[in-house]
């Protein structure tokens, strides 16, 4: 004010105004501009963000049809490659010709019969079992694990070990599935892949934070080699991994050990959500 | 030319608004067609009546106060912050205070401290409001919003009048005549700036998948 105070000449107020108004034009519109660029930019990245993420959802979908797919060829090559000639040849000892036949042979064929018949029912049971482990609908998670670590020690050609430390509650039994089967394909993979001597399996919780941590001194993966093989068209395995966790709203990591021994897979999902039903029942 | 030119200017948006807007619940929406509406009775009865052209500075000084507080009232209503809520409270207020401790009813000069004071005020709410509503957030906003495009004509307005109202009281009769067409110009300016704001209003409720993309500023609570 004092500045323009001291402006006593015509000329002098003309430059003030008109330097002034179009230097707060200029501000003004350079700030618009500004504006338009920064969100264009913005909204770009954004969406190129939406695309990477329908990118990804499109390829765990693939990978889950994928495996269902395959799956179901397993299913319908077991029974129809060893429950169908196992049923035709049962019905081969039952046929048209039984009741003509002397009695000795015919409680030897009825006798085979039922050897036969005994058999597709135990074939049945394990396709039945490898898609939902009695252990698991029964006893729970832990249960089931320390039973598949069993196995795989019980085979000798490796050392398995499971502990849960706080598994006091079970979880929803789809949710428990869903995790069995994360192990099962991370146990799956060290299997073929890894060349380890030793799997050791931890569980624990933190809060509402659920953990499952395996060790293995193998050859392993880091979260790098995952991301890398989960963007490609590879490993297959580890994309139904990752759409598995994803319906647990889940996360993994694959890292180093400090000492750079061993290799850990760490679980780690809400626990949240699975308690609530039971405390409100409570 | 012009002076008649930016009072024709003033019926844009009015019209715009009855035509698209009028059905709108957007209470910031509402408080611009008021504020156009009074500006363009203002101006009119300044311009017809031989009282009000008579003392046509007395009528602007009054006239900038109503202009200051309609326009703090749009950015209350708008703003989702809180404290940006309290300091126009508080600027209001003391706008308010010292209007009335300079308001001498017999001066025949324009209050350009108080004209000037309340364009910086506004300026800073506009500058206040357009930082708020680009600050970090994880979904895109569009902001070429209604609201959006009402602040850039306000922003427009009041900066390209500051430095007249800042000079006003230096300025002779004639010169006040002389430099007022910046204010008219502005005016021409910001009228057709509020009425593009109710055009994309709109064009944006006529296209649903276009407003599933944008987020209006305006707070839930105002609609």
């Amino acid at each position: 004010m004092i500045l323009l105070q001291a402006l006593n000449s015509d000329n002098n107020i003309s430059m003030v105004l008109f330097f002034g108004t179009i230097g707060m034009l200029a501000l003004t519109i350079g700030l618009i501009v500004f504006i338009s660029f920064h969100q264009r930019k913005v909204i770009r990245y954004q969406q190129q963000l939406q695309r990477m993420e329908q990118d990804q959802q499109k390829t765990l979908l693939n990978a889950s049809i994928r495996l269902q797919e395959e799956e179901r060829q397993r299913i319908a090559a077991d029974l129809h490659d060893d429950a169908g000639p196992l049923l035709a040849t049962a019905r081969l000892y039952l046929n048209e010709n039984f009741v003509n036949l002397d009695k000795q042979t015919q409680l030897q064929s009825i006798y085979n019969a039922k050897q036969i018949i005994d058999d597709t029912i135990q074939l049945i049971r394990n396709i039945s079992h490898s898609l939902m482990p009695p252990t698991l609908k029964n006893f729970g998670l832990e249960s089931a694990v320390n039973d598949l670590f069993q196995k795989i020690s019980g085979s000798g050609s490796m050392n398995a070990s499971s502990r849960f430390h706080d598994y006091r509650e079970r979880l929803k039994s789809e949710n428990e599935l869903i995790i069995f089967r994360v192990i099962q394909e991370l146990i799956n993979n060290i299997l073929k892949h890894s060349n380890a001597s030793f799997i050791h399996l931890t569980q624990n919780t933190s809060g509402n934070r659920f953990f499952i941590r395996l060790h293995h001194d193998g050859r392993g993966l880091t979260q790098a080699d995952f991301e890398k093989l989960g963007k490609s068209n590879v490993g297959l395995g580890l994309k139904n991994i990752q759409s598995r966790l994803k319906v647990l709203q889940g996360k993994i990591f694959f890292e180093k050990d400090m000492s750079q021994t061993y290799y850990k897979v760490t679980i780690e999902m809400n626990r949240e959500e699975d308690l609530r039903p039971a405390i409100e029942s409570n | 030319m012009v002076p008649k030119l930016s009072l024709l200017s003033s019926l844009l948006p009015i019209i715009f608004f009855i035509l698209f807007c009028f059905k709108t619940s957007i209470k910031g929406l509402w408080v611009i067609f008021i504020y156009n509406t009074t500006s363009f009775l203002f101006d009119v009865f300044v311009a017809a009546s031989r009282w009000g052209m008579h003392h046509k500075l007395l009528l602007w000084n009054v006239y900038g106060m109503f202009e200051f507080l309609i326009i703090a009232y749009f950015f209350f209503l708008v703003t989702k912050q809180r404290l940006l809520r309290f300091l126009i409270l508080l600027f209001s207020a003391l706008y308010l205070i010292f209007f009335f401790l300079s308001y001498r009813s017999d001066s025949d000069q324009f209050n350009s401290m108080m004209s000037s004071i309340g364009s910086v005020i506004i300026l800073i709410l506009s500058l206040s409001f357009i930082i708020t509503s680009l600050g970090p957030s994880s979904i895109p906003v569009d902001v070429f919003t209604p609201v959006f495009l009402i602040v850039v004509g306000i922003l427009f307005y009041v900066s390209s009048t500051l430095f007249l109202y800042l000079i006003a009281n230096n300025l002779s009769n004639d010169e006040m005549q002389k430099y007022w067409r910046i204010n008219d110009y502005s005016n021409i300016l910001t009228n057709v700036i509020f009425s593009s704001a109710f055009l994309l209003y709109r064009f944006q409720h006529k296209n649903p998948t276009h407003e599933s993309h944008s987020v209006d500023f305006t707070s839930p609570n105002d609609r």
